[in-house]
């Protein structure tokens, strides 16, 4: 015995049911969406490859160069980071030595307000020699 | 009872494919939904299943060389069709977070197209346990009494292969029946 049954007249509306199926037009929106669904699906296989790759390049560091190919040693030091980027406004305005030590000075280590105005009305090198000297014994 | 060559020769003639299509439907349509629903076991799932059927049958009848006789070509695109979904149907229970046995046991209760007795619904329920190749052959060989040969080359398979499918899931059918005592 046939324990299963079927919906009142279930075989009897199949015909219509199923010509109304074979007989559906497509619209044109599917089928855009079925002609351009490959290459959508292309386009976004490659984009996750692409961000894997990114993502992993990240991870293992393989996208840093290292440090910057060189013969400016200044310039390599900025790159490092040992030197401050603002210095290198100082460093191309190409300002003489003094001018330098100076706004390294006030840029790196404490001074006092005296030796700042000194410093700042006329500064020679021995005067720099000297207040080294003093700071350091 | 229409004669198959009547409804292929009408298929053929320009206007009178949907003549020709609505005999077909009269004539099959009721054998295969039966053959589908023991396999699927639900009415919804199998009413798709051989709504597809007869629509690649629709589609392909041109095609069909008449090597053997329309109704082998019929059951053949309903059995391929029905286990293609029970394949992919048994990958979604898979990863489904409602447990498999409460499927199961929901399944019948729940069907108001299923009024078997217990005996049936416990070996209904065995049959559903059963992987998607082996369910097909089983309910095939034992509900529609087909050789082994007929089965083959229904789903393009080799005679032993079948047979090989069909011990196991008969051995795996004796288990679930008498874990169920």
């Amino acid at each position: 015995m046939n324990p299963f049954t079927v919906p009142e007249n279930y075989f009897e509306t199949l015909e219509d049911r199923l010509h109304e199926r074979i007989h559906q037009p497509d619209s044109r929106a599917r089928i855009f969406i079925m002609r351009v669904k490959p290459a959508i699906m292309l386009a976004l296989m490659f984009g996750v490859i692409a961000g894997f790759g990114w993502i992993a390049s990240k991870v293992t560091g393989l996208l840093y160069t290292g440090p910057a190919d060189t013969d400016d040693p200044i310039m390599a030091m900025i790159e490092e980071g040992y030197l401050e980027s603002s210095f290198i406004y100082a460093y191309y305005d190409e300002i003489d030595i003094e001018e330098a030590f100076t706004y390294s000075l006030e840029n790196t280590v404490s001074i006092d307000g005296e030796l700042a105005e000194d410093l700042e009305a006329s500064l020679t090198e021995d005067d720099i020699l000297e207040h080294a000297y003093d700071q350091t014994y | 009872m229409t004669d198959d060559k009547e409804i292929l020769e009408a298929f053929k003639e320009e206007g009178r494919q949907d003549y020709a299509f609505n005999l077909l439907v009269r004539k099959y349509s009721r054998d295969l939904y039966w053959c589908i629903r023991r396999m699927v076991i639900d009415h919804d799932e199998a009413d798709d299943l051989l709504q597809n059927t007869l629509i690649k049958a629709w589609k392909y009848l041109p095609d069909f060389r008449e090597d053997c006789r329309l109704y082998t070509w019929l059951y053949r695109i309903a059995v391929n069709e029905t286990l293609n979904y029970l394949k992919s149907k048994r990958l979604k229970t898979m990863f489904s977070l409602t447990g498999k046995e409460k499927i199961l046991s929901e399944r019948f209760t729940a069907d108001p197209y299923f009024n078997g007795d217990d005996i049936t619904r416990r070996l209904y329920t065995a049959i559903e346990k059963l992987p998607p190749k082996q369910k097909v052959i089983f309910t095939m060989r034992y509900f529609d009494d087909m050789k082994f040969d007929d089965i083959a080359k229904a789903l393009r398979r080799t005679t032993g292969s079948v047979k090989a499918s069909y011990h196991h899931a008969y051995v795996k059918m004796q288990t679930f029946l008498g874990d169920s005592d």
